[in-house]
């Protein structure tokens, strides 16, 4: 089109040359006009094919156009009926005929953690449908398989192997609370199926294994940051005779004498047993003034109780699990002057926190009434549907080739774009050794069992420090 | 067995043995039903009921915890059903079997990145010895072990027995438990468990491995019941139980069986408990609780106390129930409780027991009759 | 030093509900020889019961008042567990089995058919459902009632020799069952039982008691005390004759199937006791039995399984010695202390502590 413009542009140029140039003689000025009436018909004949060519040009422009919208639209096409196009055809989980994706996860919906389970089932399955009402990721929706372990070895291991052989899973998605998780390693490692989720006990050494929020180690230590910042010298500790307990006797052993703190006591409590009395008065005795515990809810508040009772005040915290921090299944069974102040570690956002994305959670959760939704415990489901976010938005990185090699590549090379879920600290996983820890930090929140502004007959839980790394 | 001088010398001491193939029914069908199960990875003849579809990984390790069970349950079977002797440590000797192996198998320690492939933290290492050595060293010591238990024996009976022997099997447990306070050289990891070095059958994956490790124990523990109760042990044993009193004066001395039962059960217990491991790839010391001598007193009544079959055909119902009715999550310990009152209510003797109860039935009677009265025999 | 006090009464009131529930253990193997393994747990549906009614965001009746209706209930609820489960195992009529069966399946059908439809409940029915007109299907379902009663009828085996293993089974079963039951019925949320005297302390020199230790501690005994008056009485003589020697107890006049009866529903509301004391003291939950029942079996079994007071007595001690050497050596060791003090007593006089238990056969 431009050459068109370029003649066009040449030839009045010439005729103004002509024009310019002529001479003053008649004839000259005769053949001139001449001249220049048969440039100007050949203009106008260039004009008018100029015209026409740009109208072609036009034309073909147009067919263009439609050529590439009819590419784009090709395109588009081939990627929501071909969900995964990018992916090897023999990817499991990967239905690309239906457009789906099948990922499985095993939480204790019943059995003695079943006060964890059930909402932690739950935000699995809220995030689920969720992403799926939104259109899925890359023309991909999601089918989730769920199962119940009971927190027993033999069925953790027996809900795993079904799942990849029988239901044929891409990867486990915020497989939680269960500490048999390591039974399923062969399995999961001969199958190279992916687990994404908090594990527990950590271990960093798997490749298929991804620990997307702190340990309980972490959180002890952070716990023990808080109290060096609110200037406890004494610390003592009280844990189950199970790895809960040695992870918090790990973080005070580690923790304490970066702060120059004296471990006064470290006790421990029979699983399922109320007897708490020895451990308290242990510590009572030990003067500590800072108290890390790692028990279950109600063993706390036993403890909280018995602190209360002695008329002992230290600062107590303990895991999120632990806590049941954002929810009552501790604070809620003692006595409210007993239980004022306890704190809590945070791997994730309280329930009640104004950000937009526990909002949005929040509306969900109300709407939501299929397993799991009738738990008190929210905070265990924001856990699992923040986990399940994050897992989703990876997803969404891959741009449709879900085949494991790519997706561990970009689940380690997250540290230099981690994923940003808003009720979560940064997600930064990197390669191995050690770098499937991908979520250091976690916050701390105190219990105001006094403070009721929703009404509701129980206390609330205020965050008041921010996610943060252990000190070194 | 010698014959001794009686002043009837053509009467004999035991009623004879049947002849032909009838006499060698029990190995016979044994080896029958054994074979079928060695081939059933190959040949998934059970992919019908979806639980034990052995063509995969599910099913192979489904079945692989009815042998593991089945296992104990023949050991368990031989104390408590044969000879009589509630030794309730069951528990506490399968904790045994699975840690010991765990434990002397499991590498040894070896941190630094760059020489160790696979890094081996010291929450999972161990003493790196071959599994084929560590397993019936660890099967001996638990031997040793249950006959230590099984000590009380000598002064205590029935439900005295069963407690006394309930609490050592616990302290086992609770002694696993506290190793890291107490000693660690036992890497026991104390209360969170340790990874299970799984060995592998000749490229076999873990699961197929674990699924004829189980079963050898199986086998294993099986033969021996046979042997033992067929010959005189089982015979002396069995009169141990049913006339105690009566033994002392001809010169068997029951503390002596009762303690060999006691060994024999920890071996078989011991046994069971390491291919069990295998199986679940990681052990804890909450999975040995009480709990689990409840499942082991489950398998072996609803099979048959006293039984041959009864621990293998226990074994399948239980895992079979508790797998089938998975999806019925918060009402599955409903449905098992029920199932298993209605189950002894029926059949008291266990499923073991149905070809007894049939053929001693009154219309498998009459049949006879009727049979016999047409001159068919 | 200054804590063993507060460590003795700690172990004392734990002690309480070792000590009842093998007392609860004690009077059910006393009449029927049966060692119910589901008792702590039948306890626990009556604490429920009793925390249901009280609580104030549910029933909110009195506290006394709920308690007392608890208590009602747990010995209804061992009579019946009796009457149905056990009689037909010791040799009695399995009639009422096989009729509340029957009755219970038929419930049970007619709640699914009105919470799923009549169409789907017919696909629900293996083997009946897709193929059968709905007719020919309702008519198979409703067959299904007197069929289960006929089946039971006929193949409940009624067995003239108490056999410990199956009715060891029926516990195990029904303890299975009774967790089940507890989790639908309540969920699995713990729950505060409030009494009157939570959280009430009064000093005694230096040491702090709770009033619930106290309650705990004095109602323990109070039971035991009325326990020992009840074997002295008319029907406790006949359960200890039962106990001894059945078939000529039964000779001379007395009701085998009664005494059981009453056995079950005195140790159930016994159960329920310690159980209601134990929640409304700590917190109630599902898991609350699981740990009790073994050491409601250790304190039993230091009573020789017929002594009332030795088994109260070992009940004690066993909590004493776990709190005591828990607090004053190490918390690590507590859990072993019942286990090593069941041994030991056991090794030294193979009866249990009591002087008048006899070695018994199984």
């Amino acid at each position: 089109m431009s050459k068109f413009k370029w003649l066009i542009a040449m030839l009045c140029a010439l005729s103004l040359f002509a024009a310019a140039c002529g001479s003053d003689d008649a004839a000259v000025v005769e053949s001139a006009e001449e001249t220049a009436e048969e440039a100007e018909d050949a203009v106008d004949e260039a004009v008018e094919e100029a015209e026409e060519a740009v109208e072609e040009a036009d034309e073909a422009n147009e067919e263009a156009d439609e050529a590439v919208e009819e590419v784009e639209e090709a395109e588009e096409v081939a990627t929501v009926d071909g969900c995964g196009a990018n992916s090897p055809d023999d990817t499991p989980g990967l239905d690309k005929e239906a457009g789906t994706l099948t990922i499985g996860t095993s939480q204790p919906f019943t059995g003695r953690a079943s006060t964890a389970g059930e909402g932690l089932v739950g935000g699995v399955i809220l995030a689920v449908e969720d992403i799926n009402a939104r259109g899925g990721i890359d023309g991909c929706t999601f089918e989730l398989v769920w199962e119940d372990d009971r927190f027993e070895i033999e069925q953790m291991v027996t809900n795993v192997r079904k799942m990849i052989e029988e239901d044929g899973v891409w990867g486990f998605v915020a497989t939680a609370g269960s500490q048999a998780i390591p039974s399923t390693y062969p399995a999961i490692e001969g199958a190279g199926t992916p687990l994404w989720g908090p594990v527990s006990p950590a271990d960093q050494d798997i490749q298929q294994v991804y620990l997307t929020n702190s340990t309980r180690t972490e959180q002890g230590r952070i716990c023990i940051d808080y109290f060096a910042e609110q200037g406890v010298t004494k610390v003592a500790a009280i844990g189950q005779d199970n790895e809960l307990g040695v992870e918090a006797f790990n973080a005070i052993e580690i923790q304490a004498p970066i702060h120059g703190m004296e471990i006064v006591a470290q006790e421990e409590v029979e699983v399922l047993s109320d007897l708490v009395a020895p451990a308290v008065l242990a510590v009572i005795e030990s003067e500590a003034e800072g108290v890390l515990t790692a028990l279950d809810g109600t063993q706390n508040a036993l403890v909280m109780d018995q602190f209360f009772e002695a008329g002992f005040s230290p600062l107590m915290c303990s895991d999120q699990g632990s806590a049941g921090a954002g929810g009552q299944t501790a604070v809620g069974l003692a006595n409210p002057e007993a239980s004022d102040g306890y704190l809590g570690a945070l791997q994730g956002s309280l329930t009640d926190s104004a950000d937009p994305f526990v909002q949005n959670w929040a509306e969900l959760w109300e709407a939501y009434d299929g397993p799991g939704s009738e738990t008190p415990s929210l905070n265990f489901s924001l856990q699992t549907f923040s986990i399940a976010t994050a897992f989703f938005e990876l997803m969404d990185r891959l741009d449709g080739n879900y085949a494991y090699d790519n997706f561990h590549a970009a689940a380690e090379t997250l540290g230099d774009n981690p994923i940003l879920v808003p009720s979560m600290p940064p997600i930064a996983c990197g390669p191995l050794p050690g770098g499937h820890s991908c979520a250091a930090g976690a916050g701390i929140a105190v219990y105001n069992a006094f403070e009721d502004p929703d009404g509701d007959g129980a206390g609330t839980w205020v965050q008041v420090r921010d996610f943060q790394a252990p000190a070194n | 067995m010698s014959t001794t001088e009686t002043s009837a010398p053509d009467r004999p001491l035991y009623p004879p043995k049947p002849g032909g193939w009838r006499r060698h029914q029990t190995f016979i069908s044994s080896f029958g039903i054994f074979a079928v199960l060695a081939v059933l990875p190959w040949f998934p003849l059970l992919a019908f009921t979806g639980t034990f579809d052995t063509g995969n990984d599910f099913g192979a390790g489904n079945m692989a915890f009815v042998f593991a069970f089945a296992a104990a349950a023949v050991g368990f079977n031989l104390l408590v059903g044969y000879s009589g002797t509630l030794g309730l440590a069951h528990a506490g000797l399968f904790a045994l079997g699975a840690y010991g192996t765990a434990i002397l198998t499991a590498p040894a320690e070896c941190l630094d990145f760059d020489t160790c492939d696979p890094v081996v933290r010291e929450a999972s290492s161990g003493y790196g010895w071959p599994f084929f050595v560590a397993l019936p060293l660890v099967c001996v010591a638990a031997a040793i072990i249950g006959i230590v238990v099984g000590f009380p024996a000598a002064r205590l009976k029935g439900f005295f027995l069963a407690i006394a022997t309930l609490a050592l099997g616990e302290l086992i447990v609770t002694i696993i438990r506290l190793d890291d306070d107490v000693w660690s050289g036992l890497k026991t990891n104390g209360g969170t468990g340790k990874q299970v070095p799984i060995f592998r059958f000749w490229g076999a994956g873990p699961v197929t491995s674990a699924y004829y490790m189980a079963l050898g124990a199986l086998i294993i523990t099986f033969i021996g019941y046979v042997i033992l109760t067929e010959r005189r042990l089982g015979r002396t044993l069995k009169a141990v139980r049913d006339t105690e009193i009566a033994t002392g004066p001809i010169g068997i001395s029951a503390t002596y069986y009762k303690l060999v039962a006691f060994g024999l059960a920890a071996f078989s217990a011991s046994l069971a408990g390491a291919a069990w491991a295998q199986n679940s790839a990681f052990v804890n010391p909450a999975s040995f609780r009480t709990r689990l001598l409840v499942f082991l007193l489950v398998v072996l009544i609803v099979g048959g106390l006293g039984r041959l079959w009864g621990p293998l055909i226990g074994a399948v119902f239980f895992v079979y129930l508790r797998q089938e009715l998975q999806s019925t999550q918060k009402l599955l310990f409903l449905l098992i409780g029920i199932a298993l009152i209605l189950t002894v209510l029926i059949l008291p003797d266990g499923f073991a027991s149905v070809p007894d109860r049939i053929r001693d039935s009154r219309w498998a009677q009459d049949l006879r009759k009727r049979f016999k009265s047409v001159g068919v025999k | 030093m200054d804590q063993l006090l507060q460590q003795i009464v700690a172990g004392l009131e734990a002690g309480s509900y070792y000590s009842l529930i093998g007392l609860a253990i004690v009077v059910i193997m006393k009449s029927t020889d049966v060692p119910n393994f589901a008792m702590a747990e039948m306890g626990l549906v009556a604490a429920y019961v009793a925390w249901w009614l009280s609580d104030d965001a549910e029933v909110g009746l009195p506290f006394a008042l709920a308690i007392i209706i608890g208590l009602v209930f747990a010995a209804a609820f061992g009579a019946v567990t009796q009457f149905l489960l056990v009689r037909p195992l010791t040799g009695l009529s399995n009639q009422p089995l096989a009729v509340f069966s029957s009755l219970a399946f038929g419930f049970v059908m007619i709640d699914q058919i009105r919470e799923r439809g009549l169409p789907a409940f017919i696909d629900w029915i293996p083997g009946l459902g897709g193929g059968y007109p709905t007719p020919i299907a309702v008519l198979l379902s409703i067959a299904l009632v007197p069929i289960s009663y006929f089946i039971l009828r006929k193949w409940v085996k009624k067995l003239d020799v108490i056999d410990h293993f199956p009715l060891l089974l029926l516990t195990i079963g029904l303890n299975f069952a009774l967790g089940s039951i507890i989790e639908n019925l309540w969920s699995s949320t713990p729950q505060r039982f409030e009494a009157p005297w939570s959280g009430e302390t009064f000093n005694v020199g230096d040491t702090r008691i709770g009033v619930d230790q106290l309650i705990s501690i004095s109602m323990g005994a109070a039971i035991a005390l009325i326990l020992a008056a009840f074997f002295r009485s008319k029907w406790g003589v006949r359960m200890r004759a039962i106990a001894e020697d059945g078939s000529t107890a039964r000779m001379l006049g007395i009701n085998a199937g009664a005494v059981s009866l009453i056995a079950w529903a005195l140790g159930t509301s016994v159960a329920g006791a310690a159980m209601i004391l134990n929640t409304s003291s700590t917190v109630l939950e599902l898991g609350s039995a699981e740990g009790l029942i073994l050491k409601g079996f250790i304190a039993a079994v230091l009573g020789g399984f017929v002594s009332l007071p030795g088994t109260f007595a070992g009940g004690l001690i066993v909590g004493v010695a776990e709190a005591v050497v828990g607090g004053q050596i190490s918390t690590s060791l507590q859990p072993t202390m019942a286990l090593l003090i069941v041994v030991a007593v056991l090794l030294i006089s193979p009866g249990g502590l009591s002087r008048e238990a006899k070695l018994r056969e199984v």
